[in-house]
């Protein structure tokens, strides 16, 4: 280009532009005019422009993209890992479980009777934010404690004092805040500090004791009597006496 | 004011008007603007048929000069309420088909690598457009019969488009330096010097008729 622009003199081969002058000069055809007032009546040119993809190409690449960008947000939201997310031995109650004897003990008005022979029974506390229900088998001994909350939450001492305690999504420990979806098992509890134990007619009856469990005192034959996962309390009814034990 | 202002136009309508009592270019695309149909009508009765040359000497193919020359006129038409009268009426419509060819030819170009390489090549390597044959006389028939117009034509239309367009303009249609200049929009010199370097290459090819 600064070539050309250096050349600024008038163009020469005045021969070749001579030449080139002899040239017939081509006509339009005579319907010319109509032809053009046809397209115009047609409307707006369209664009004579090409692309080097092919139209399906051209449609079905946004097409897919699109597909692609939704099929990555459906699937994300239906396997969410959110839940699996949750520790299974997250426990954070709000309200700390209340011992069944203490229930019984502190609220005797409240107590109905469990007829000797029964195989099952049910003990309420009167108390609007805890009820306790107490499940009484006879035989074979089996021990069910529930503490049901307001919001429908419960603390289950399952079979063979194989308790699990559920906390439910109403219940939040800090709220405000999001409600928090926490499943508890006391019995992973119980296992996890070393704590195997069967059912008795009172409570969960120790069979072995090892880890922490073991260290912190707790004795085989001792009966369970309350789980508090929270704050890692197992509190043990020992020759009448009763033993709390904090476990980490 | 209104009044003034008709007058005023009337006064410098009459300044714009041609010696032989024409109205000017600009007369007509205002005329055409306000909706009168016959204008427009006038201004492709001058240059239907000057557009149609140049585009066949720059694309050598009379169908497709022919069309390319409606179309200039179909965009020049929608295009019209844009068109700024400080530039020649003239310059505007051979940018806009000069555009229309360039973008043509690219086209063929995409077209001819597509294609399947050497079903439609001549003995002598030369491009052979495969177009059904039709029984319509070509407006330049007489030239067909001409083997230097038909060598010249192939000359001009084997250029580079850089030389090629301001060669036709210049001495096809007959434009001054400063028309092409401003048709390509390219500097007075630059545009000199394509024509020179377009008309040095064509020598070399016409070396036998010149």
């Amino acid at each position: 280009m600064v070539n050309e622009e250096k050349n600024m003199q008038e163009p020469e081969h005045l021969d070749v532009a001579r030449l080139i002058g002899t040239l017939n000069r081509v006509q339009a055809p005579k319907d010319f005019d109509f032809h053009v007032k046809a397209r115009i009546a047609k409307g707006r040119p369209v664009e004579r422009r090409s692309s080097w993809l092919p139209v399906s190409v051209r449609y079905a690449m946004p097409l897919v993209l699109l597909l692609a960008v939704g099929s990555y947000f459906g699937f994300k939201t239906m396997y969410s890992t959110e839940e699996a997310n949750v520790p299974a031995v997250a426990y954070a109650p709000s309200q700390p479980v209340i011992p069944v004897s203490d229930a019984v003990t502190s609220q005797p008005e409240a107590v109905r009777e469990i007829p000797a022979g029964s195989t099952v029974a049910e003990v309420k506390t009167p108390d609007q934010g805890n009820k306790v229900v107490k499940t009484v088998q006879k035989t074979p001994v089996t021990t069910d404690v529930k503490t049901e909350k307001p919001g429908g939450g419960s603390v289950d001492l399952g079979q063979s004092n194989a308790a699990s305690i559920r906390q439910p999504d109403e219940i939040d420990d800090n709220a405000p805040g999001p409600p928090k979806k926490v499943l508890v098992s006391a019995s992973q509890f119980l296992a996890s500090v070393g704590i195997a134990a069967s059912s008795s007619g009172s409570g969960g009856r120790i069979q072995s004791v090892s880890g922490s469990a073991a260290s912190a005192g707790i004795q085989v034959g001792d009966v369970i009597e309350s789980v508090n996962v929270q704050t890692g309390t197992v509190r043990v009814r020992r020759d009448g006496k009763t033993i709390t034990a904090v476990l980490r | 004011m209104a009044f003034d202002s008709t007058r005023t136009f009337g006064v410098g309508a009459q300044r714009k008007h041609m010696a032989d009592g024409k109205l000017t270019d600009h007369e007509l695309v205002d005329a055409t603007r306000n909706g009168d149909e016959s204008a427009f009508a006038e201004i492709m009765q001058r240059y239907r048929n000057p557009l149609t040359n140049y585009l066949y000497r720059f694309l050598n193919d009379y169908e497709e000069a022919v069309d390319l020359a409606q179309e200039t006129f179909v965009r020049v038409y929608f295009a019209l309420d844009r068109y700024h009268t400080q530039y020649a009426f003239s310059t505007y419509i051979y940018r806009i088909a000069t555009n229309l060819a360039i973008s043509e030819i690219r086209r063929r170009k995409r077209r001819k690598l597509l294609s399947l390489t050497g079903l439609f090549q001549g003995e002598d390597d030369s491009e052979v457009e495969f177009q059904p044959t039709d029984g319509k006389i070509l407006a330049d028939e007489e030239l067909v019969d001409d083997e230097r117009s038909q060598i010249i034509a192939k000359a001009i239309a084997a250029l580079p488009e850089k030389y090629r367009v301001p060669v036709i303009l210049r001495d096809v249609e007959g434009k001054s330096y400063d028309e092409v200049a401003q048709i390509m929009e390219l500097g007075l010199g630059t545009t000199k010097s394509r024509i020179s370097r377009g008309r040095a290459l064509l020598k070399e090819k016409l070396q036998n008729y010149l």
